[in-house]
């Protein structure tokens, strides 16, 4: 990759003195995904068409190796698993016969429920022991969270399948943008565009950030022609810890690639939506 | 899988019945040969081995639940202890509760045993650590060795004695051979 | 398991018949290698062929073919945004230079063992009892 620029930054250009652009850097930050992506239609159809194949391609279940002839676990296995119509060459069968074998019509395919390792408690609620018994039933939370219900745009708790992009507005501007932060110019030292943006982070959200800063690299440049600034965009990822508005940020908030086409300047969107992530 | 029962004696039975009804022999023994033939297998006739699975959630130690499919007869697993509340995967967290008493063999053999082996500990560590203080307390000590050694070998019987040289016998050694 | 009626030999004299009792002509240990050799033997585990009609084929092969263009969409898409993003990446460095030799110089530099930090975390089909870790006391480590 550096290949690449080295031989196409050979074309130097002689700077202007007349107004030399702001360089300035702005941060990407981004919150992953916690759920898994929510399926199509066509996606959950055709994954039900392949499980169900799979299923019926499915070799018999071989339960004389996990539940032992002769034991409790057997016993309350056959319980939950009663054995298929055997073929009785006396009986006519208008769907054709039976063919059994390991207690299994091979035509078909076999559908197995096994003991449940839970106690099925029903109308005790007992709080206390629900929590603590480690032989509780599974019960999934909803993917669904309060954020999503109270459509509370600054809760990093919110649409939990998606990639959510931080977006702020500073005091006195009405225009919602990533947030960007000057290179200093003065300084004796000369700090990276990345150093810049996680100072800058820090300035605007407080220090209980955890973040994980992908590349030292810009994956981005945008012209800022209105108030002659070049922005490089730096990408990292938050992983815990809370953002905490300080006084130059007027409001903040978590938002997916679509939510972003609306609410950021159309011309901007277009110039940075190939780096937002789709899911 | 099965052993093998060598004996030359006996002819060898074809594997190829494997698949259908009992062979019929009337008590002699049957003898497996080791080469295993198997079935010609036709176009479009193959079918692959997909052994039965089950939908199973597994919930980890935070409360997220992950669907997966395992040839295990569970429907649920749950997992007391992984990376969500290791503190090894959780460098920066502090809030990190691991109920210590049902994770892992080791634990569990320390909760079930732990007392047995401190208590076993201690008395020895006492007896090596301060009796051995004076000169009077070794020569102590040295007599009660004796004392015990004179009553082991009046339980062992008469004719008994210490043999202080050569090889102890090593059952591992002597299987080699 | 795998036992089944056997009709009494007339070689072994001693065995007599008895109706509903399962008698076993072969000794127990040639008993054990046929049950073994039974649950052993793929073919009786495994379902009958499947035989589908010309017109579930038609339908099965539309519905594969369906599949492939979808994820063939996909695919694309996904690697055109890659390239695009590579392209940024190239255009946002040789823009750099330009403007700023010193800074390229710092973004070009290739930081060492530079690995994803161990809190990252697959995404799950049910959320965790608390969704988001707030609880972080201020920066462990200080990248350069």
């Amino acid at each position: 990759m550096r290949s690449v620029w080295v031989t196409r930054a050979s074309i130097a250009r002689a700077y202007s003195t007349q107004v030399q652009p702001v360089i300035s850097s702005t941060l990407l930050l981004s919150r992953n995904p916690i759920i898994t992506q929510e399926p199509s239609s066509f996606e959950k159809q055709f994954y039900k068409y392949q499980n169900e194949l799979w299923r019926r391609l499915m070799w018999t279940f071989p339960s004389w190796f996990f539940f032992k002839p002769g034991t409790v676990a057997e016993q309350k296995y056959r319980k939950l698993n009663k054995p298929a119509t055997p073929d009785n060459p006396n009986i006519e069968f208008p769907r054709g016969r039976p063919e059994l074998r390991h207690n299994r019509d091979r035509r078909f395919k076999q559908t197995i429920s096994v003991p449940k390792s839970y106690e099925d408690k029903k109308g005790e609620t007992n709080a206390a022991s629900e929590t603590d018994d480690l032989a509780r039933k599974i019960v999934p939370n909803s993917r669904i969270t309060e954020a999503d219900l109270k459509k509370d745009l600054a809760s990093l708790e919110r649409k939990l399948s998606r990639t959510l992009y931080l977006i702020i507005k500073e005091k006195g501007s009405n225009t919602w943008k990533f947030p960007n932060f000057n290179v200093p110019t003065n300084a004796e030292e000369v700090s990276g565009l990345h150093v810049v943006a996680e100072e800058g982070l820090y300035k605007i959200g407080g220090e209980k950030i955890n973040y994980f800063n992908v590349s030292n690299t810009p994956c981005h440049v945008f012209n800022n022609l209105q108030e002659n600034k070049k922005e490089y965009f730096i990408k990292s990822h938050i992983l815990s810890g809370i953002f905490e508005p300080q006084e130059s940020v007027a409001e903040f908030n978590w938002l997916s690639k679509e939510e972003l086409k609306d609410v950021l300047p159309a011309e901007y969107y277009q110039d940075v939506s190939h780096l937002l992530n789709n899911v | 899988m099965f052993r093998q029962i060598v004996n030359p004696c006996v002819q060898h039975m074809s594997v190829r019945h494997y698949a259908g009804k009992a062979p019929e022999t009337t008590g002699r023994e049957v003898q497996l040969s080791s080469r295993r033939v198997m079935r010609k297998i036709r176009m479009g006739k193959a079918r692959p081995a997909i052994f039965y699975q089950f939908d199973t959630l597994v919930e980890l130690s935070d409360g997220s639940v992950i669907r997966r499919r395992s040839q295990a007869p569970k429907d649920e697993i749950r997992m007391l202890a992984d990376q969500r509340n290791s503190s090894l995967w959780n460098p920066t967290r502090s809030d990190l509760i691991v109920d210590q008493s049902h994770t892992g063999k080791v634990s569990k053999f320390r909760t079930k045993y732990g007392d047995y082996d401190r208590g076993a500990g201690s008395e020895e560590t006492n007896t090596t650590k301060s009796d051995l203080q004076t000169e009077e307390e070794r020569e102590q000590a040295r007599k009660l060795a004796a004392e015990r050694e004179r009553e082991f070998l009046e339980f062992m019987g008469e004719g008994a004695e210490i043999i202080t040289h050569g090889k102890l016998y090593d059952k591992k050694a002597d299987r080699k051979k | 398991m795998f036992k089944s009626f056997a009709k009494p030999q007339s070689s072994s004299g001693v065995l007599t018949f008895i109706r509903g009792k399962r008698i076993s002509a072969t000794n127990p240990a040639t008993e054990r290698i046929v049950q073994q050799l039974s649950v052993l033997a793929a073919g009786r585990k495994q379902p009958k062929l499947l035989n589908l009609s010309n017109e579930d084929i038609v339908k099965h092969r539309t519905i594969m073919s369906a599949w492939k263009l979808f994820t063939r969409k996909k695919k694309r898409a996904e690697q055109e945004q890659l390239n695009q993003q590579y392209e940024s990446i190239c255009n946002a460095m040789n823009d750099l230079k330009e403007t700023s030799p010193a800074l390229f110089e710092l973004a070009s530099h290739k930081e060492k063992r530079l690995r994803f930090p161990l809190e990252m975390r697959f995404p799950t089909e049910y959320p965790p009892n608390r969704p988001w870790v707030y609880n972080f006391t201020g920066p462990v480590k200080k990248r350069k």
